[in-house]
């Protein structure tokens, strides 16, 4: 049993929470009156439950607001009745197909929007669902138009054709249904998509770099997401018996509503949505109840006043006052077996070859026609003045921006023109400059996420990034969370974060500033030891010393343009590196 | 304390729910705004769905006033004969204009609330999603909305007082071209705009339909979106198809924005609505002496409305719309139905409802005479009558044997 | 044809203006505080509801009512800002969305609990006048609507270019941190920004009300009109926001000329969609 579950890292004491909350709702479903009010009231917060969590899975675990899931739920409120009245199929049949339709909806909305950030992904659904609508209402030969669709009411209950009496059976499909999704948010949420979508909402460029496809994880989130709301669409609208489009890709009935409940019980966590929908459903049925007649208007005014006062008190929904007060299970961890580096180009054989990178951006070029090789094994130095284009060259060879020209090529693979988390993939990894850690996750998650490139559990990815702890010499427990660490923590862990992707091309943006000496020293017997590990590095730095102390060779750089290449010592030398370095003293003083 | 509170007290303990707890504490001011005083007879309760909030409120809030005045007037005038003088007692609910709240509330005043009948909802969508669940829990729901679906679905328990829209929509058509024709003009091109709604839709059909029958050139048939803002492209459409005589189905703003913005373009040929926006006090108060001259089909009108309506006005100093009319009529028609079957079991009130003829006053208002429930709950006595504003006022312009003044043809 | 596309484009034009004030104190509180105000369209309405009140009290015309609506909102707006929006500044987007749809709510009802569900309209002398020239017409309330929206325009646009709070605004919104250190207090900033913007949501509320009605939800036929044009404009960008409203206003009316009045939604929703996907910086693409 413990076995079990932490297989699926469950605690025993949130096994238990979970235990009791099943049985309490299957209790307060066979205690209701089957045909009461009550239990029709409970049956529409479960509904809703389950659609919210649907969306959760998008707005919570991948971050993005989605405010157009109506169009989902529409979809598969509409397709399961059409194929109903038109052709017979039994609604369960339909449920399916809804859901299809749902999965390649989520695909049509989100592949052209999934680049779109924070607001703009928001209004882009908003947009996206109104448009829908409008087709509704305009397609009356399909739809019925604004008149609606009603399920066509048959004398007898009839499981076949999703017709009962009363609400106890629809109770428990809906409750089924939202076991269903919450076993797919614990999936997301313990799982490495998990892992995956916590680092994309962390540091999106990041999480690419670390070899996370964003793109794909959040088209399968959305897919997830999509496929199930079209199927609450359909029980919906079995449940309802009636369907307009006003109503199903609605705005303020469906969209606004999934969302509100999400954020009122907590975002991104698995049981809020849950918890938001059993307290929301019902506070506006009381306060419908409560305030009628002439004062109807008072019951929305509290509803709304309500809501804000939740939010200003919890901001970040009911459910945070116990978030982190469970404890949690013991992650799995599998024997170290992990091998670090996968490079095996031969030391000084030729490993990776860039030919006239150029970038422009508008006027300015940042980077001008610069080629240089980086050979197995070795550290390369990469230096230059403020401003001389190190940082752009890196972004470049890391895939995070497409040069105007040129081409980077490792082992005979051509890497222009990929995304960064292809290039991580195949084996070019880049650290940032300032850092740029997955903030709220811990110390061991930070580099699990890379390891997740490499291996195919969460298991193994944990083994390789206990690893890569260690090489850097970090201790996992130091810190509850990455935020927490100081700066030299900060650049070990996202170093290990980097090694952890197993690269063999390692690209280290100014990994040493602000480092005291001794500092230096350990993180430049780190570096070595890496490239005894087998990789090749590629160092930016502004600390001269420690360029000079530990790279093979050195690449100089001013103004977009390559100025020299060679040992430290020759390029030390050389009259445009010290030209370029003493007119930077006077730049930078000017 | 009410009736209703005492029952659900009783029955709150046996099920100590989230539910029945919220509920029981809601109760002491669940709307009950009949005031019961003291009665020897049991109240009977009737149940009342409208919109009250959202985009509906004005037309829910509106209709409200309606039944309570006659609530008020039948409890005054001594009850329920039938049931000894019972008097009845209201239990409102919002349907905060959105289907799903509606179907809610209905299973709410019918499980909870124990109600004899509902009067619902003005609208079409939100009285299709009640009539669902009344329909299960066998609870006769009486409403004026008029979408074809309603009385197309086969419910015993539905009742409608009104015409079914598409019937309607060709009156819309037909009364103009008779009334054109009684003034010595000839309608040969219409224009038919309308609003994007069930209402909108479901009588733009019908009189689409007949259109395309008679062989009329129809100009323009155009749609435009709930809400709409701006109206001078449809103005625009209107004048480039130059009709005889522009019919709108408008909800409510939309018709005082075509009425202004024909008669900036200079477009002076007659206008004849579909109710509901055209036949508002509101309408006139917005355009003052530009409404009159405005024609519009409708399902009743106050100058039948009698004694009630007389009252209404006193009491809240405007005409009683006709939708507000039509739920009223329909608390007397309930009233009849109890005190005629000596009943006030819902699953025994659809049987005697489906046999009555209400000639009384004030249901006697509908143009028809009264109310009688054909076999899909049809009121197969009403049928549609032509109003015109003069001087401020709405008149009944046809059919002759329900008119109250002649056209003034504009 | 020409003709009608002509009129059309006129009409759009001056429906565009009253759009662009209606747009523009959202992208303004945007662009200083990063919020979309899912309520913005509601002070439309608290607009329109101040200046009936003033219309039946005194009977003062809604285009000269302007001054009164302006202060009374934007009192009220900054007000709101103080209370409810500055605790959320730093909380997730969301939970800034939703208070927001909180607020949309509480006005919608308040303003039923103050002036009931009923239609409330104003009659004015020149309700159904028009100018004509040549054969294309001018409507009268609705060139007074874009003309007094055209002078808020100009004044918004005076303050922020020639006063130091302004610039101080503006500076808030190309760069926050910069502004900071450069001892501006981003607290007033905010409160101000959001009162001016919700302000200017009023002023368009009132200029619409010598030909629209008021009721409750009002805003909500106004909202999504809104998120278009400043989506259209460049999320924050005012002068984008004049010109989307603009462009919505042009494409509303013209695409009506060949397509079903239904559907110019779909084209105003397709630019939309096309503009964020292609240009997602908007129209102008001031900011990337």
């Amino acid at each position: 049993m413990s076995g079990f579950l932490r297989g699926l890292a469950v605690s025993r004491a949130e096994a238990l929470c979970i235990l009791a909350t099943v049985l309490a709702m299957v209790a307060l479903g066979l205690l209701m009156e089957g045909d009461g009010y009550n239990l029709r009231i409970l049956t529409l917060a479960v509904l809703f439950a389950g659609a919210a969590t649907a969306w959760n899975l998008v707005g919570g675990f991948a971050n993005l607001i989605s405010m157009g899931h109506a169009a989902f739920f529409g979809l598969g409120a509409y397709a399961s009745t059409l194929l109903f009245i038109h052709y017979g199929l039994s609604p369960w049949g339909g449920m399916l197909v809804a859901g299809f339709i749902g999965v390649l909806a989520s695909l049509v909305i989100g592949i052209p929007t999934m680049h779109l950030r924070g607001h703009y992904y928001t209004l882009a659904t908003l947009a996206a669902v109104e448009l829908l609508r409008i087709l509704a209402l305009y397609f009356t030969g399909l739809t019925g138009g604004p008149v609606g669709l009603s399920v066509p009411y048959l004398p007898n209950a009839s499981f076949w054709a999703f017709q009962f009496e009363g609400s106890r059976p629809y109770y428990f499909i809906a409750l089924g249904m939202l076991a269903v999704v919450l076993a797919v948010s614990y999936g997301f949420d313990r799982g490495p998509l998990g892992y995956r979508l916590r680092a994309l909402k962390n540091s999106p460029e990041a999480a690419e770099a670390s070899g996370v496809d964003t793109t794909r994880a959040k088209l399968i989130a959305n897919a997830w997401s999509g496929g199930l709301m079209a199927a609450f669409g359909t029980l919906y609208a079995q449940f309802q018996f009636f369907i307009d489009p006003d109503t199903v890709f609605g705005f303020w009935t469906i969209s606004i509503k999934l969302a509100m409940m999400t954020i009122l019980g907590g975002i991104g966590l698995i049981w809020g949505p849950f918890v938001g929908a059993l307290i929301l459903v019902p506070l506006d049925e009381w306060a419908n109840a409560t305030f009628t007649g002439n004062s109807a208007a008072l019951s929305r005014f509290i509803y709304g006043a309500l809501l804000i006062a939740l939010i200003l008190i919890r901001p970040n929904g009911l459910l945070s006052i116990v978030k982190g007060r469970l404890p949690t299970a013991r992650p799995q961890v599998a024997p170290a077996t992990a091998v670090l580096t996968t490079a095996d180009a031969a030391p000084g054989d030729p490993l990776l070859v860039v030919e006239g990178l150029t970038r422009q951006f508008g006027g300015l070029i940042a980077v001008n026609e610069v080629s240089f090789t980086l050979n197995g094994a070795e550290i390369l130095g990469l230096i230059g003045p403020n401003g001389a284009g190190k940082s752009t060259t890196f972004t470049l060879l890391a895939g995070l921006d497409q040069p105007t020209r040129g081409s980077v090529i490792l082992e005979g693979t051509r890497l222009t023109g990929l995304p960064a988390h292809a290039v991580a993939r195949l084996g070019v990894v880049k650290t940032f400059q300032n850092t740029a850690l997955f903030e709220d996750m811990s110390i061991l998650d930070n580099v699990v996420v890379a390891g997740l490139l490499r291996c195919p559990t969460l298991a193994q990815a944990r083994a390789l990034g206990l690893e890569a702890l260690e090489l850097v010499g970090l201790d996992p427990d130091l810190a509850p969370t990455a935020g927490e660490l100081n700066t030299v923590d900060r650049l070990r862990l996202e170093i290990a974060r980097a090694v952890t992707t197993r690269p063999k091309v390692l690209l280290l943006d100014e990994a040493m500033a602000g480092l005291t000496p001794q500092e230096t020293d350990l993180a430049l017997e780190m570096i070595r030891r890496l490239r005894a590990s087998g990789m090749a590095i590629i160092v930016v730095e502004h600390n001269m010393r420690a360029v000079m102390a530990v790279a093979d060779r050195i690449v100089a750089m001013d103004h977009g343009v390559k100025i020299a290449e060679g040992r430290p010592q020759e390029v030390a030398r050389h009259p445009k590196v010290i030209e370029s370095y003493l007119g930077g003293e006077h730049r930078d003083v000017a | 304390m009410t009736h209703a509170s005492t029952i659900t007290h009783l029955r709150a303990p046996a099920r100590a729910s989230l539910f029945t707890r919220l509920a029981a504490a809601a109760l002491t001011t669940v709307g009950v705004l009949a005031s019961g005083a003291a009665a020897a007879v049991e109240p009977v309760k009737l149940g009342v769905i409208m919109p009250l909030t959202g985009g509906q409120a004005p037309f829910g809030q509106n209709s409200l006033r309606a039944i309570e005045l006659a609530v008020e007037r039948i409890n005054a005038a001594g009850g329920i004969e039938g049931l000894g003088g019972a008097k009845i007692e209201l239990v409102v609910a919002d349907a905060a204009s959105d289907p799903t709240t509606a179907a809610s509330v209905a299973q709410r005043i019918i499980s909870r609330d124990r109600v004899s009948a509902i009067i619902c909802c003005f609208a079409s969508s939100l009285t299709i999603a009640a009539s669902e669940v009344a329909e299960r829990n066998r609870t006769p729901l009486l409403g004026m909305a008029t979408s074809d679906t309603l009385t197309t679905r086969g419910f015993k328990n539905y009742f409608q007082i009104t015409t079914r829209a598409s019937v309607y929509g060709a009156a819309q058509l037909d009364d103009t071209i008779a009334l054109a024709k009684a003034n010595g003009k000839q309608i040969k091109k219409i224009a038919v705009v309308y609003e994007d709604t069930a209402y909108g839709q479901s009588t733009a059909a019908g009189l689409l339909k007949r259109a395309k029958e008679i062989g009329m050139d129809v100009a323009l048939a155009e749609a435009y979106p709930q809400g709409i803002n701006d109206v001078m492209p449809l103005i625009q459409k209107i004048r480039a198809g130059n009709p005889d005589v522009v019919l709108g189905v408008s909800y409510f703003s939309d018709a005082v924005l075509l009425v202004r913005g024909m008669r900036q373009a200079g477009l002076t040929m007659p206008i004849v609505g579909a109710a509901a926006g055209y036949v508002i006090p509101e309408f006139k108060e917005a355009l003052g002496p530009l409404a009159n001259g405005v024609m519009s089909t409708v399902y009743a009108n106050y100058d039948h409305y009698g004694a009630f309506g007389e009252a209404y006005r006193k009491k809240y100093g405007t005409f009683m719309t006709h939708d507000a009319f039509e739920h009223s009529a329909l608390v007397y028609v309930v009233a009849e139905a109890m005190s005629k079957g000596k009943t006030t079991k819902p699953a025994e009130l659809g049987p005697v409802l489906r046999t009555l003829d209400v000639t009384s006053a004030p249901v006697n208002g509908m143009p028809g005479g009264g109310a009688k429930f054909d076999e899909t709950g049809l009121n197969s006595r009403a049928h549609p009558i032509l109003v015109q504003w003069q001087d401020g006022e709405l008149f009944t312009v046809w059919p002759k044997q329900d008119a109250t003044r002649s056209v003034i043809w504009p | 044809m020409t003709e009608q596309i002509l009129q059309a484009i006129v009409n759009g034009i001056l429906i565009g203006g009253v759009y662009a004030v209606l747009a523009v104190g959202l992208a303004l509180v945007f662009g200083v505080m990063e919020i979309v105000n899912f309520a913005q369209s509601e002070f439309v309405m608290l607009g329109m509801y101040i200046a009936y009140a003033v219309f039946a009290a005194v009977g003062l015309d809604p285009i000269a009512a302007v001054p009164i609506v302006f202060l009374a909102v934007f009192a009220f707006g900054a007000a709101v800002q103080r209370l409810l929006i500055q605790p959320v500044l730093r909380a997730p987007m969301v939970s800034q969305i939703f208070l927001t749809v909180g607020l949309s709510f509480v006005l919608v009802a308040g303003a039923q609990l103050l002036f009931g569900a009923t239609f409330l309209s104003v009659v004015t002398p020149y309700q159904t006048a028009a100018l004509t020239f040549g054969g294309l017409q001018v409507s009268v309330p609705y060139l007074l609507a874009f003309l007094a929206s055209a002078v808020m325009a100009a004044l918004l646009w005076a303050f922020l270019e020639r006063t130091d709070m302004g610039r101080a605004m503006r500076a808030t919104s190309q760069n926050r941190t910069a502004a900071q250190l450069m001892g501006i207090n981003p607290t007033r900033i905010y409160m101000i920004a959001f009162g001016l913007g919700t302000g200017l949501a009023g002023v368009a509320g009132a200029v619409i009300l010598p030909y629209a009605y008021v009721f409750p939800t009002v805003g909500h036929n106004y909202s999504l009109v809104m998120f278009t044009v400043v989506t259209l404009g460049g999320l924050g960008s005012v002068s984008g926001a004049v010109v989307g409203g603009l462009v919505v206003g042009v494409i509303h009316a013209v695409s009506a000329v060949f397509l079903p009045t239904q559907l110019q939604n779909v084209v105003v929703f397709a630019i939309f969609l096309a503009t964020l996907l292609f240009r997602p910086s908007g129209l102008l693409g001031a900011k990337a």
